[in-house]
């Protein structure tokens, strides 16, 4: 009895807080935020507020590249050099697990304006978490608390 | 009766020896009286020619000296000797003479007055020669003791009717040469001097810069005459963000220091700031963002301007000659004056634009700051990674959000 409901609870209590089912990692919906359902994204997770600003998460399978330094690289010159983003800070973070990972965040211009871009990567489990936030430099702001936690809830199962 | 004879015989030898003509022929048949007084008297006159012919070469040889002709001088020098020792041999044969005349010996008598002539001869000879060192050797007008002609063959070389000495073509290719030699050697020269000034005021500008520190209001217009003669150029690629904000204050800065906007589109700015406080403005300007290009540059047209410094120089100096020339022309070759004249001042007026171009750009360096990401070009030299996934991350992806559409 207890077996057979232990799926339908689970799924009750994720649709209950808005945590994503992923075979990978686990990440949770601020409230304000919705999850976005799409069949064909390269994210695995993706939650936006109204007014655009967006957090997403994806899980890469890393075949052995479990080198976070360069992957944290690699963010860097794509977005620098090849995207023209601006590097405003980088941090030391960890997943809601606890595993060590740095936060890069960017600042870049969308159509005159400008706008923030925040990345987390992790390495868990032989994969790559990558989460993502973005949106317009006031919007990501107003929405900075809920992004920190959004941000700060992805970790590995 | 044998002692008459004798006397007799030499009188009337020394009277045939007297009475043939001598060397010099200005004075005329030269005949020794058989009066002591006549003969003494035409040893006087023999002696004062001697003495004269050696006057006129002892001043050919004062005026070679004066004009430092090592060579003609040598040569009259040598003429000049030769003359001397003839007088000196002269005037003992005279005294010779004399004695024979008083000792009625009229074989010595004649003896000496042979002699006498003789020696007259060779120095009215040498004082000739003398006066050929003269032709043959040109001296040496602008001292730097070589002969302006040395090398000037026969063929180019007379006498006209006036007795002056006709000027070859050599000498006057030579005379050419010499001048464009002294042309180069006064270019070397104020090259020379002007890389030494440059080096001294460079040496000085670095050590005051770091003593005391940029100082806002340590340039000035004429800047470039101070200092190196340097172009610096610095081309910055800074992020795509917050451009607008980061453009105005790039134009901001270049103000402050002293320098002013040259050109501004959408995402780029080029600033012209003074050499001074070049490194200042580079500096400021890279606190603006993130620079993820920069390139400076330092082109040394030191050359390029004292070139043309020189030439605009030359080229005054030209006009300025031209217009004397043009005060006491004559109508026709005034026409030909005016047309030289319009052709070097347009010549000043170009050279004076090039220069100013080229000290405005050494006065003030020149800032370009792009607000964009890498070009196609360098983009494709990168190598890109295998990781096809990476080229959807940034901004676009994320916000891009699935239209929904109606079932």
């Amino acid at each position: 009895m207890n077996r057979a409901l232990a799926p339908a609870l689970l799924l009750l209590t994720c649709a209950a807080t808005g945590c994503a089912a992923h075979p990978s990692f686990r990440a949770e919906t601020a409230p304000g935020f919705v999850q976005v359902k799409e069949d064909a994204s390269p994210y695995d997770f993706r939650a936006v507020a109204p007014d655009g600003v967006a957090v997403a998460v994806r899980s890469v399978s890393l075949d052995g590249n479990t080198d976070l330094a360069f992957w944290t690289s690699a963010f860097l010159l794509r977005l620098r050099q090849l995207d023209g983003y601006a590097l405003l800070s980088t941090e030391k973070v960890r997943s809601r697990g606890g595993t060590p990972g740095d936060e890069l965040v960017f600042g870049h211009d969308e159509e005159g304006k400008p706008f923030r871009y925040r990345v987390r990567l992790f390495v868990e489990n032989a994969k790559l978490l990558v989460v993502e936030a973005g949106g317009a430099e006031e919007q990501m702001q107003r929405w900075r608390p809920s992004v920190d936690w959004m941000m700060g809830s992805v970790g590995g199962r | 009766m044998h002692a008459t004879k004798r006397w007799l015989a030499g009188w009337l030898s020394l009277l045939s020896v007297c009475l043939t003509p001598v060397a010099p022929a200005a004075a005329g048949p030269v005949a020794l009286s058989p009066s002591d007084s006549g003969t003494d008297v035409r040893a006087d006159q023999l002696l004062a020619r001697m003495g004269q012919a050696e006057g006129d070469t002892r001043r050919r040889l004062a005026e070679a000296r004066t004009v430092r002709d090592a060579a003609l001088a040598t040569c009259i020098g040598e003429k000049l000797a030769q003359i001397d020792s003839s007088l000196r041999s002269a005037r003992l044969k005279r005294a010779v003479l004399r004695k024979a005349v008083l000792y009625d010996d009229a074989s010595g008598a004649q003896a000496a007055w042979a002699e006498l002539t003789e020696l007259e001869g060779t120095a009215q000879s040498m004082a000739t020669q003398a006066t050929q060192c003269v032709g043959n050797e040109g001296g040496d007008r602008d001292g730097d003791g070589i002969p302006d002609q040395v090398d000037r063959e026969p063929a180019d070389t007379g006498e006209d009717t006036d007795g002056k000495v006709v000027v070859g073509s050599h000498v006057v290719r030579l005379a050419e040469l010499d001048q464009r030699v002294d042309s180069l050697k006064a270019r070397v020269l104020y090259k020379s001097n002007a890389r030494l000034a440059l080096l001294h005021n460079t040496v000085l500008a670095g050590a005051a810069a770091a003593v005391a520190g940029p100082s806002p209001s340590s340039h000035t217009a004429d800047a470039p005459h101070d200092s190196t003669k340097i172009i610096r150029t610095a081309d910055l690629t800074l992020a795509v963000y917050q451009v607008e904000k980061g453009l105005s204050a790039v134009d901001q800065i270049a103000r402050e220091v002293g320098g002013y906007l040259s050109l501004r589109a959408d995402q780029q700015l080029t600033i012209r700031v003074p050499r001074e406080r070049f490194d200042e403005a580079l500096h400021r300007i890279e606190l603006l963002g993130d620079v993820l290009h920069r390139s400076i540059t330092a082109e040394d047209v030191t050359d390029d301007y004292v070139d043309l410094d020189m030439r605009l120089r030359n080229a005054l100096l030209v006009r300025t000659r031209l217009e004397k020339l043009l005060e006491t022309a004559a109508v026709r070759d005034a026409v030909e004056i005016e047309k030289e004249l319009a052709r070097v001042t347009e010549d000043i007026e170009r050279l004076e634009g090039k220069l100013k171009l080229l000290g405005d750009r050494i006065a003030y360096s020149t800032i370009t700051v792009s607000f964009e990401p890498a070009h196609e070009q360098q983009v494709h030299n990168r190598a890109l990674l295998p990781f096809p996934w990476m080229n959807t991350v940034g901004l676009s992806p994320l916000l891009a959000l699935p239209q929904e559409t109606k079932k």
